[in-house]
């Protein structure tokens, strides 16, 4: 059954910041949610992970509505990285990722241990277990709360039903080399039979790694397909306000976008 | 690898501090236990540690020993240290509760407004129990008291909260701010209600205002004692959550906590741990602020142990400085509040000045 999305509006302050979205996403998938600032990016997000409840129409999981569900039983099958997490106190990287397996009941110390280690070395941070979290930059931090997220969400299947990772922005503070790595992983929770959706601002980041865009802008759903396909009208270069060159490198399987600056510049 | 770490607290596995926590947490009651004895030793009437040891062995109703010992022991100075500990592990339970749900190092009850909320409670018992709240403490008798005291702190937390705490973030600056607001208006409430008082009234007042363990009797800690241990056995059912809770409360909410249901607990928490607090002895500032900040710099942040820790460091530090309100000045007793005050005032400052080292604000 997967992810329903079913005519999902939300209003804020007598605005509607969400319009009649509905989207069905299977397990296996990677969805990839692209649109400019302001478009309702995150609103969805916050509606797919349970955080919201929409004014109209709902989410369901596996077909419970994600918004009454009991919140541990939620978070045994989906988990959320969020855009980014200070904290005011001296917490160890490895406290912070250990919260992840709160939740998760039957292991004993040495097996968190050992869950822990493996999800830090899964966002190349081995050895910064006993590091303050407060003291490393904001991309170490935001590759710690992945760790976390990773051990709050475990394998991608469990009784045959896909679990489900949102990530919100998750390449925002990360150099080139670790967004290709954190987004790698979410492909890999995809590809292992769990759905992935993530907010990216990065066009050839969405185009690359996901097995389908959905475009919003001003609160709706513009369109929702295969990245190739979409790129080829001039529908993004619309959503965006700005001129698109869209070209296919030699041995490229997939597209890249760039700003077609020589237009736009005067 | 646990075999070879598990030999020595500096070997740590990584991320294990447990340890470390159980080492600090039991050099903490040690030091409570030995501070007591000390404390009731010390006075006007001074008795050796190992003589304190051996009267509370033999019983109150002992005649093994001098019969003015034994009832300076156990019925003037036991009473006095078991109160300074209970409160003084409500304080720190107070501030270190606050300062999760606020996700703030700098939250505190006695400087955000909440101590003085409770204070107004209990003052306007004080004032209008005879009058206008006549029923009120009729029925209530000994813990109409601490109950004004508790519905004053409760009503303050959930102003600040509300005022402070935006879709679960809390902007430092409205949060300091608001508290000080509440603390300044909290105050000229108990002013006007100084000005209706009688004399007796105002001695009560100032009391409140300075705080003290003065006539502490086993009464006191038969009324206000079973509250402050519900408190106490209440506590650790927040540990997790408030981990959790460090993260930002969407967050806690994603990792399967009931975020209403934890911050509505601590809530009432803070206001029980304060309000009880405050009832006994008055402000005593500084508390909440410094032992929480002190235990995570040396041992670490994680509430399973940050709580109880807290507590028994609480405990310690208002031992140790009911015994200097009684000698610094003896035979006569400074109010317990300007020791912490004078202990725990630029030690904020200095947190303050750190703080904006690395933080920018």
């Amino acid at each position: 059954m997967g992810l329903e999305i079913d005519d999902v509006g939300v209003v804020a302050g007598g605005r509607a910041i969400l319009h009649k979205v509905t989207a069905r996403i299977g397990a296996g998938t990677m969805v990839a949610v692209i649109g400019p600032n302001g478009a309702g990016k995150s609103t969805l997000v916050k509606a797919i992970s349970g955080e919201r409840r929409p004014a109209l129409g709902r989410v369901r999981l596996h077909g419970d509505d994600v918004s009454t569900l009991a919140p541990a039983d939620l978070a045994t099958q989906r988990a959320v990285l969020p855009q980014a997490t200070s904290i005011a106190f001296p917490f160890t990287v490895f406290e912070i990722v250990g919260l992840g397996l709160r939740q998760r009941a039957g292991m004993d110390a040495a097996a968190r241990r050992q869950e822990v280690q493996r999800a830090l070395a899964a966002v190349d941070l081995e050895g910064f277990g006993e590091r303050l979290y407060q003291r490393l930059s904001g991309g170490e931090q935001q590759r710690v709360q992945l760790a976390r997220v990773l051990c709050q969400i475990g394998k991608p299947v469990k009784d045959g039903r896909a679990k489900l990772l949102i990530l919100d922005e998750p390449t925002s503070s990360l150099d080139v080399r670790h967004q290709i790595a954190v987004l790698s992983i979410a492909r890999r929770f995809a590809d292992g039979g769990g759905i992935v959706v993530a907010v990216l601002h990065d066009l050839n980041l969405a185009v690359s790694f996901s097995d389908r865009l959905m475009v919003l802008q001003r609160g709706r759903l513009v369109a929702d397909g295969a990245p190739e396909e979409l790129l080829e009208g001039p529908m993004l270069a619309e959503t965006f306000g700005t001129g698109m060159v869209i070209m296919k490198p030699p041995g490229w399987a997939r597209p890249a976008v760039l700003p077609d600056l020589p237009r736009i510049l005067p | 690898m646990s075999a070879l770490t598990g030999s020595s607290p500096l070997a740590r596995a990584p991320g294990e501090r447990s340890l470390v926590q159980a080492v600090a947490l039991a050099l903490l009651a040690f030091g409570v236990l030995a501070t007591a004895v000390l404390a009731i030793g010390i006075g006007p009437a001074a008795i050796s540690p190992s003589r304190v040891i051996q009267i509370l062995a033999a019983g109150p109703k002992t005649t093994a020993f001098p019969l003015g010992d034994v009832i300076i022991v156990w019925q003037i100075r036991l009473p006095r240290a078991i109160m300074a500990a209970l409160i003084g592990a409500m304080l720190a339970l107070g501030g270190t509760v606050m300062q999760g749900l606020f996700r703030n190092p700098l939250a505190d009850p006695a400087i955000l407004g909440v101590s003085n909320g409770a204070a107004l409670g209990a003052v306007s018992m004080i004032v209008l129990g005879g009058g206008a709240l006549a029923p009120v403490s009729a029925i209530l008798g000994g813990y109409a008291l601490p109950l004004a005291a508790f519905a004053g702190a409760l009503t303050a937390t959930l102003i600040l909260y509300a005022i402070a705490t935006r879709e679960g973030l809390t902007s430092v600056a409205t949060m300091l701010l608001s508290g000080i607001a509440l603390a300044a208006f909290a105050a000229a409430l108990m002013g006007y209600l100084a000005f209706l008082s009688d004399d007796t009234q105002l001695r009560d007042i100032t009391f409140w205002n300075l705080g003290g363990l003065g006539g502490v009797t086993w009464e006191k800690v038969a009324i206000s004692g079973p509250i402050m241990l519900l408190v106490l056995a209440a506590a650790p059912m927040l540990a997790r959550g408030l981990d959790a809770l460090v993260l930002g409360e969407a967050e806690a909410f994603h990792m399967g906590l009931r975020v209403e249901r934890l911050k509505r607990l601590a809530i009432l928490l803070v206001a029980a741990a304060t309000g009880v607090a405050v009832a006994v002895s008055g402000t005593i500032g500084f508390v909440g602020i410094v032992v929480p900040h002190l235990l995570r710099l040396a041992v670490g942040a994680d509430h399973r142990f940050l709580l109880p820790a807290s507590c028994l460091g609480g405990a310690l530090l208002l031992l140790v400085a009911d015994i200097g309100a009684r000698l610094l000045v003896a035979p006569a007793e400074l109010p317990i509040g300007i020791i912490t005050a004078a202990i725990g005032a630029p030690f904020f400052l200095w947190l303050l000045m750190r703080r904006r080292d690395f933080e920018g604000f």
